[in-house]
C-alpha cells in the first residue's frame, strides 16, 4: 500500500496532535498499513508535536510495532508457559519449516505469512496455541501445520463476520441456548458453532434465542454449548463442532417445519444404516454438570470476580443491572447526594469498607487496596486519574483477559466506585493489544454505560463526573509495572521510574493516579454489595477473599478458576484440576509466572495466600498456575522464564539490563550442556545483584524462578553441569534410541522431520543420532513405548 | 529542615535534597555515572547506591530524597561490593579498549597511538618526546627492538601493521639531528642517585630518574657506556647511533663515571654516599635481596622495562605518589577477526589509508594508518576511574561471549562509539534541553537498547547546539571529538 498523507492526516485529526497521542497514532497507522511506513512516521514528526526522538524511541521499544512490511497474514505462535511446556518451540520451528522461511526472515517468499512469537495469547488451556490474524487454533501439532494453514486459507476466503454487539434477546420464558464466546471458546471454534446453530434453528423454525455468554471457565472443554429449556434440566455439551450442532439440537428441540422434520427423519434412517462405533453420537458430547468430574471442577470454587460465570451476556447492561449490577455504585452515589455538607464522609466510608474487607491488590504484590486509595484521596489535585491495569503480560495467565471479556460492566463499576472514593476525574483502561476481544468488549461496554448515564458529567444528577477511555498497550510486559504503564499512557517509552513518588502521589502528567489491577476492581462491587465482612470471611487472615487462577499445564482439567484464598496448591491440582494429565507424577507448580517460582510437590500443602507463597519463594503474581510433571526439566523451565524477563527488561537500569542477560547466558550454557563448576554460585550472585538493586519490580523479582529452582531442585542444576538432564528435556544432553520392543510399525519414521529414522516395515527401527534433532515426535507417537530417551 | 545521619554524622538538609547532595555536604564522595548536576535524575546506572541502615536496603542516592531520621552509610563493605558488582556488569558489555593493544604489548609501555597521532599531525617533536619519555632509548630501540607491538596492531588483520618501530626511530633520529636532547635540562631537585651498570636497564633507570629530577650518576667499568648494547654488530646497531642517543643523556644532565669498577667495597661506599642506589649489573646484584636491581635481558626493550621499574621503586621510596603506573583499569576488546575488521575500521581511518599503498618511508602517511584503538577519554572516563578505585575484576563474568565489535559513527570531528556507551541517557537529556532537533534517542529495548540519532540524521546536525556539552557530560569515551587529546593537555 502506498503512502497517502491524507490518511495520516485523518488519523491525526481523530487522535489529536499532542505528544501523548503517539501510541494511539501508531496503532492506527499500523492498522492502516499493517506496518509503520517510514514516510508516514516522517510525516507525523513534521505535522504534530511528536518529535523524531519520541517516535523512534517509542516505535522501537514496543514489539507490537513493525517497521517492515508484513505478509498478508500474521501467524502468532504463543510462547506462554502453558504452551511452552506443551512444545511451543517445536510448533514454531515446524511453522517456519512449513513456510520455508529464509534464515533471519520472518515472512515467506510469497509474502503471504509473517511468523512471530507472542508472549501469551491467553488461551493456556488450548496449548499449544497459534493465532493466524484473528483466528486461534488450539492443540496444534507440529505435523498438522500444513492442514492448519490450508484451513485458514480456505476460511480466510469467506470470512465469517463476528457479531460484536449481540442483541439481548432472552426473556427467560422460552428457554435459551447459551454459547461461550470467551477467547478460549472462540479459539475452539465457537463462532462456527454459533453460525451452525443459528442456521439449524432457522431451518427448524425455532424462535429459541441464542445467547452469547461469558467465559464458562471450563476452558479445557471448549467450545461449550448449553441448552436451557423451561421445565427441563440444563444440558451442557463440550467440545462441540459445527457439524455436530444439528444432531445436538435435534435431541432437544422439535422441528416446527414439516419438510425439515421429514428430511431429518430420512437422514436419521440413513445414519442408522451406516452407524458405526467410530461416529460420535450427540450424547457423547454431553457434559454432565452433576457428574463427578464437572462437579469436582466446580466444587470448591467460589465466584466473586467471576460471578455469574457462563450465565451472563457480557454486553447486556440490562441483565447486569437485573443481577444486582451498579447497585453498589448507585448506593455510593446516593450517599454522596445526601451528604449535603460534602465533607467527604462518603469517601471515607467507602474506603473504610474496603479496608475492613482486607482486599489486597491482585496484580501481584498484594498491597492493601484501601491504603492506596487513601493516599490518592489525600493527595490534593484538581485532576486525578483511575487506571484499570489490564496489561496482563505474564505468560501463562489469562484471568484479566477473561474478566474484561466477560464482565466489562463489573470492572467499570469497580472503577466508578474507586473514582468516587478518591475524587477521580478520568479513568483509563490499559489493555494489552494482544487481547482484541477484550478491547472490543470494553469499548462497547463503555459506550453503553455512557448511553445509560453511568459515565459522563454529573452522573445520575450527582456532583460526580467521570469519563473512561481505553488505551492499548503494544506488547511490552514491563508496562504492567505502574510507573512504566503511566509512561506509556503519556506516549513515552515504557520505562519505570523510581518510587517514591508513587503514582498515587504523582502519576499521569504528575497528577495523583490510582492504578488497580483488573481483578481487584472486579471485586470491589461485590464487596460493596455484600459488605466487608462477607468478603473477609473468605480466605485467610491476611489474605482475604478469593483469587482467580488460570489453571494450565500438565493437568486434566484446565481452566479459569476462582477459589478462596488459603486453599492448598495440592487441592487445586487434585480436586479442581483432576490431577496431573496422562497419569504422570506432579513435580512442581509454577505460580506467579516470571516473577514467581516453583512450589515443589513436597510443598503441595502450601496454602495460596500472599505470605505463604512468598515464604515458599514463589509469589502470588497475577495468578498463573502452571502444573509441571516429572518430564519437565527445572533448568529448562528456569531458562524459559529468564529468557522471558530478559527479553522484556526495559533496559534502563544496569542490574536488570545486564544482569538478566548474564544470568540467561549461564542458563543457556547449562541447557546446552556447557555448564561449568561455579555456574550456580554465579547465578546466586547475579540474583542477589538484581534483587537488591534493580529499579522496579520486574528486575527485583526476575531472579525468583532461578532462586526457587535452586532451592528445591539444585541437584538438577548440578546434573546439568555434569552433562546430564535428568528429565530428558534439554536437547543437547539427551539421546533417543529404539529398543528391541519395536514392532516395525514405521510410525516413527513417518513423523521424523529430519529423516533420522529409516523406514523398515516389520523390522526394528534405528535412530541416526547425528541426524536426530531431538524433537521427541517419535517418542510421542510410538504405540509400544519402544522409543527411549537417555 | 530534615535531620538525618550520614556515616554516623548528623546532617541537616532542606526538604527535597537527594541523599547524594546530603552526603556531599558531609564530604563523603559517592561515585556517579548517570548523574549530572542540573539534569533530571536518570536513575539507571545504580553505581551511586548507599545503604539505608534501618531497612538494610541499597538505594540509588542520586534520586532518593532525604527523609527525617534516615541513617545512611555510603562506604560500608557491602556498599563497596555492590558498586564493584555494578561496575563489573557495565564492563562486561563494554566493547572497547582503554589502551591500544600495541601499547599493552610494549614492555616499556610506549604510548604508541598517541605518538603516531602526533606524527600524523606533523608534531614530530612532540612524538619524539613521547617516545623518549616511555622508551628511554627511542633511537636505539628503533634499531634493535624486537617490536612485539606490531604483532598486536589491529591493522595487521586487515593489511599489515603500522611500522611502529620505524616510526619512533625516524622521530628520534630527526629530532636528535636538530636538537641536543629530548627535554630541556632542569636543575636537580632531588638528591643524588647512583646507578651501577650502563646497559639498557641501567640507562633506562638513569633516564627515568633524571626525568623525575634526580641527580643521577652512572658507574660503568668499561671505557664507554652502553653495556651489552655495544655487543651489536655495526649493521644491527651502528656505534654512532648509540653515541648520539647517549650524548642526549649527557646533555640531559646524567653523569657517566666510566672505567669505574664497582666491587663490594665500592658498593658500600655508594650506598653511603648516595640517597638511593640501583644495581643494573648481574654479577653484582644477582641474588641480593637487599639491593634494588634492574637486569638486562635478552630483548633490550625488556631491559628498559626492568630499569624503569627500578626507577619507580626509587620514586616510591621517596614517597612520590604521582607515579605513572599502569595500575589503571584496562578494558579489553579482545581479538578482532578478519570478518569484523572492515566494520571496525569504518570511520577510524580516512578512506585513502584503508589500503597500504605507501611505504613506511613517508612517516606521516604511515602514522595516519593507525586506527586509534585506544580510548578518546583515557583520563576523564568515569567508568575507568571507578573501575580502578573499586578494583573491578575484568573477567568477573567469565564465559560470556565478547560483545560484538562496534562500529564507529563519525560526523566531522564528532565521534560516537556505541560499544562504550553505558546507556545513561545524559546526552539525550542535554540535547533535549538545548532544543536540538532531532537530537538523540534511546532505541530498542532491554539489553539491546542503543543511543541513536532518529531517522539516521547526521550526528553533528542532530547535535548542532549541544555537541560539546554532550561530549563533556558523557561519563565514558563513547562521545568524543576526534581531535581531542587528553594525554597531551
Amino acid at each position: 500500500m502506498s503512502f497517502d498523507p491524507a490518511k495520516v492526516e485523518a488519523i491525526l485529526e481523530r487522535t489529536g496532535r499532542r505528544a501523548d497521542a503517539l501510541i494511539a497514532v501508531l496503532h492506527a497507522l499500523q492498522e492502516e498499513y499493517q506496518y509503520l511506513p517510514e514516510e508516514a512516521l516522517q510525516y507525523l514528526c513534521a505535522h504534530s508535536e511528536m518529535t523524531p526522538a519520541a517516535v523512534e524511541s517509542v516505535v522501537s521499544f514496543f514489539p507490537g510495532f513493525r517497521r517492515k512490511p508484513t505478509g498478508e497474514h500474521t501467524i502468532s505462535v504463543c510462547d506462554g508457559t502453558a504452551c511452552h511446556v506443551k512444545g511451543a518451540a517445536a510448533i514454531y520451528d515446524a511453522v517456519a519449516e512449513s513456510l520455508a522461511l529464509p534464515p533471519g526472515e520472518d515472512t515467506d517468499a510469497e509474502g503471504r505469512f509473517t511468523l512471530r512469537k507472542v508472549a501469551c495469547l491467553g488461551c493456556c488451556t488450548l496449548a499449544p496455541a497459534v493465532q493466524i490474524d484473528e483466528v486461534t487454533y488450539g492443540h496444534v501439532q507440529s505435523d498438522g501445520i500444513d492442514a492448519m494453514l490450508q484451513d485458514f486459507l480456505k476460511n480466510a476466503a469467506n470470512p465469517q463476520q463476528r457479531e460484536t454487539a449481540p442483541p439481548s434477546e432472552s426473556d427467560g420464558t422460552s428457554g435459551e441456548i447459551r454459547i461461550g464466546l470467551g477467547s478460549c471458546c472462540v479459539a475452539g471454534g465457537s463462532e462456527k458453532v454459533r453460525a451452525a446453530l443459528q442456521k439449524t434453528l432457522h431451518d427448524l423454525g425455532s424462535t429459541i434465542p441464542v445467547k452469547n455468554v461469558s467465559c464458562v471457565g471450563v476452558c479445557h472443554q471448549t467450545p461449550l454449548l448449553e441448552i436451557i429449556l423451561p421445565g427441563k434440566a440444563p444440558a451442557l455439551y463440550a467440545k462441540v463442532q459445527a457439524e455436530d450442532v444439528e444432531a445436538i439440537v435435534a435431541r432437544h428441540i422439535p422441528a416446527q417445519k414439516k419438510l425439515f422434520a421429514w428430511k431429518r427423519k430420512t437422514a436419521r434412517w440413513f445414519e442408522g444404516l451406516y452407524a458405526s462405533d467410530s461416529v460420535r453420537k450427540p450424547q457423547d458430547y454431553a457434559l454432565d454438570v452433576e457428574g463427578e468430574s464437572m462437579a469436582a471442577f466446580l466444587k470448591g470454587q467460589c465466584r466473586l470476580a467471576t460471578e455469574y460465570c457462563g450465565e451472563i451476556n457480557p454486553l447486556d447492561l440490562d441483565e447486569y443491572i437485573r443481577l444486582g449490577g451498579f447497585s453498589a455504585f448507585e448506593s455510593c452515589l446516593n450517599a454522596l447526594k445526601s451528604d449535603s455538607d460534602g465533607n467527604g464522609t462518603v469517601h471515607e466510608k467507602i474506603i473504610k469498607e474496603i479496608e475492613a474487607s482486607g482486599l489486597r491488590g491482585r496484580g501481584g504484590a498484594g498491597f492493601p487496596v484501601a491504603k492506596k486509595w487513601r493516599v490518592v484521596r489525600a493527595a490534593r489535585s484538581e485532576r486525578k486519574y483511575v487506571i484499570c491495569n489490564g496489561d496482563e503480560g505474564d505468560p501463562g495467565a489469562f484471568m484479566d483477559r477473561m474478566i474484561l471479556e466477560s464482565y466489562p460492566f463489573r470492572v467499570i463499576e469497580g472503577m466508578l466506585i474507586a473514582a468516587l472514593a478518591t475524587d477521580g476525574l478520568e479513568g483509563i483502561f490499559y489493555i494489552r493489544a494482544e487481547y482484541p476481544l477484550a478491547v472490543e468488549r470494553v469499548t462497547e461496554a463503555l459506550k453503553r454505560c455512557r448511553e445509560a448515564g453511568y459515565l459522563g458529567d454529573s452522573i445520575c444528577d450527582s456532583s460526580f463526573s467521570f469519563q473512561i477511555r481505553v488505551v492499548q498497550g503494544a506488547g511490552a510486559f514491563i508496562c504492567g509495572e505502574e510507573t512504566a504503564l503511566i509512561a506509556s499512557v503519556e506516549g513515552r517509552r515504557g520505562t519505570p521510574s523510581l518510587r517514591p513518588p508513587y503514582p498515587a502521589q504523582k502519576g499521569v502528567y504528575g497528577s495523583p493516579t490510582l492504578v488497580n489491577n483488573t481483578e481487584t476492581l472486579a471485586l470491589v462491587p461485590w464487596i460493596m454489595r455484600h459488605g466487608a465482612e462477607a468478603f473477609s470471611k473468605l480466605g485467610t487472615e491476611k489474605s482475604a477473599g478469593t483469587k482467580v487462577f488460570s489453571l494450565a499445564g500438565k493437568i486434566v482439567r484446565g481452566g479459569l478458576i476462582e477459589v478462596p484464598m488459603g486453599m492448598s496448591v495440592g487441592a487445586i491440582v487434585e480436586d479442581i484440576g483432576g490431577g496431573v494429565a496422562d497419569g504422570r507424577k506432579l513435580k512442581a507448580v509454577q505460580i506467579g509466572g516470571p516473577s514467581g517460582g516453583c512450589i515443589p510437590a513436597s510443598l503441595a500443602h502450601t496454602p495460596v495466600d500472599y505470605e505463604a507463597l512468598t515464604e515458599a519463594g514463589a509469589m502470588m503474581g497475577s495468578g498463573g498456575f502452571v502444573v509441571l510433571d516429572e518430564s519437565d526439566c527445572m533448568v529448562e523451565m528456569t531458562q524459559y522464564f529468564l529468557s522471558f524477563t530478559q527479553l522484556e527488561s526495559c533496559g534502563k537500569c544496569t542490574p536488570c539490563r545486564v544482569g538478566s542477560k548474564r544470568m540467561l547466558e549461564i542458563l543457556d550454557r547449562l541447557c546446552a550442556g556447557e555448564g561449568k563448576a561455579g555456574d550456580i554460585e554465579q547465578l546466586l550472585e547475579l540474583a542477589d545483584i538484581m534483587k537488591s538493586m534493580s529499579l522496579c519490580g520486574l528486575g527485583k523479582t526476575a531472579p525468583n524462578p532461578v532462586l526457587t529452582a535452586l532451592r528445591y531442585f539444585r541437584e538438577e542444576f548440578e546434573a546439568h553441569i555434569n552433562g546430564k538432564c535428568p528429565a530428558g528435556k534439554c536437547k543437547a544432553l539427551i539421546h533417543y534410541y529404539i529398543t528391541d520392543d519395536c514392532i516395525g510399525c514405521t510410525k516413527c519414521a513417518q513423523v521424523c522431520p529430519s529423516g533420522a529414522i529409516a523406514m523398515k516395515p516389520y523390522e526394528v527401527h534405528h535412530i541416526d543420532d547425528d541426524l536426530c534433532v531431538r524433537c521427541g515426535e517419535c517418542y510421542q507417537i510410538c504405540p509400544v513405548d519402544s522409543v527411549k530417551v537417555e | 529542615m530534615i535531620h538525618m545521619q550520614i556515616n554516623g554524622q548528623s546532617v541537616e538538609v532542606p526538604e527535597g535534597t537527594t541523599l547524594l547532595q546530603a552526603a556531599q555536604k558531609t564530604g563523603a564522595h559517592i561515585p556517579t555515572l548517570c548523574h549530572a548536576p542540573g539534569l533530571p535524575a536518570q536513575t539507571s546506572c545504580m553505581v551511586c547506591v548507599v545503604e539505608e541502615r534501618r531497612t538494610g536496603r541499597l538505594v540509588p542516592s542520586c534520586s532518593v530524597l532525604a527523609e527525617e531520621g534516615q541513617d545512611i552509610w555510603t562506604h560500608t563493605k557491602e556498599v563497596h561490593e555492590a558498586r564493584r558488582r555494578i561496575l563489573e556488569l557495565l564492563l562486561s558489555e563494554h566493547a572497547g579498549d582503554c589502551e591500544a593493544p600495541c601499547r599493552r604489548l610494549c614492555p616499556a609501555g610506549l604510548n604508541i597511538p598517541l605518538m603516531l597521532r602526533c606524527i600524523a599531525r606533523g608534531e614530530d617533536a612532540e612524538a619524539a618526546r613521547i617516545a623518549a619519555a616511555d622508551l628511554t632509548l627511542p633511537l636505539v630501540l628503533g634499531w634493535v627492538c624486537h617490536h612485539p607491538c606490531e604483532a598486536g596492531c589491529r591493522r595487521k588483520v586487515h593489511d599489515s601493521s603500522v611500522a611502529i618501530r620505524e616510526m619512533h626511530r625516524q622521530a628520534a633520529d630527526h629530532f636528535l639531528q636538530k636538537e641536543e636532547s629530548y627535554f630541556s635540562v632542569t636543575a636537580s631537585q632531588f638528591p643524588g642517585v647512583a646507578v651501577v651498570g650502563s646497559g639498557p636497564a641501567g640507562l633506562a633507570a638513569a633516564w627515568t630518574l633524571n626525568q623525575w629530577g634526580f641527580d643521577v650518576h652512572v658507574f660503568e667499568k668499561e671505557a664507554r657506556p652502553g653495556g651489552m648494547l655495544r655487543a651489536y654488530s655495526e649493521e644491527e646497531l651502528p656505534g654512532h647511533v648509540l653515541d648520539r642517543e647517549l650524548a642526549a643523556y649527557t646533555r640531559a644532565g646524567i653523569h657517566f663515571h666510566c672505567n669505574t669498577h664497582v666491587d663490594h667495597d665500592r658498593l658500600q661506599a655508594l650506598r653511603r654516599d648516595y640517597k638511593a642506589l640501583v644495581v643494573a649489573c648481574r654479577e653484582l646484584g644477582e641474588g641480593r635481596n637487599d639491593l634494588l636491581c634492574a637486569f638486562d635481558e635478552k630483548y633490550p626493550v625488556r631491559s628498559v622495562r626492568s630499569g624503569k621499574e627500578a626507577a619507580f621503586q626509587v620514586l616510591k621510596d621517596f614517597n612520590r605518589d604521582e607515579i605513572p603506573g599502569d595500575s589503571a583499569y584496562d578494558s579489553r576488546l579482545g581479538r578482532i577477526t578478519k570478518e569484523d575488521i572492515e566494520h571496525y575500521m569504518e570511520n577510524r581511518v580516512s578512506p585513502e589509508v584503508m589500503e597500504r599503498g605507501r611505504t613506511p618511508d613517508d612517516a606521516k602517511a604511515e602514522a595516519e594508518r593507525c586506527l586509534h584503538c585506544d580510548c578518546h577519554a583515557p583520563l576523564s572516563c568515569k567508568l575507568r576511574h571507578y573501575a580502578t578505585e573499586y578494583e573491578a575484576r575484568p573477567q568477573a563474568w567469565r564465559g560470556t561471549a565478547r560483545p560484538p565489535v562496534p562500529g564507529l559513527a563519525k560526523d566531522g570531528t564528532l565521534l560516537f562509539d556505541a560499544g562504550k556507551c553505558i546507556k545513561c541517557g545524559l546526552c539525550i537529556e542535554v540535547a533535549k534541553s538545548h532544543g536540538d532537533l532531532p537530537g538523540l534517542s534511546f532505541t530498542g529495548r532491554g539489553f539491546d537498547t542503543r543511543v541513536t540519532v532518529p531517522f539516521d540524521a547526521p550526528l553533528l546536525k542532530a547535535l548542532s547546539r549541544s555537541a560539546s556539552e554532550c561530549v563533556s557530560v558523557c561519563p565514558t569515551g563513547a562521545l568524543a571529538f576526534s581531535d581531542q587529546e587528553e594525554m597531551l593537555s
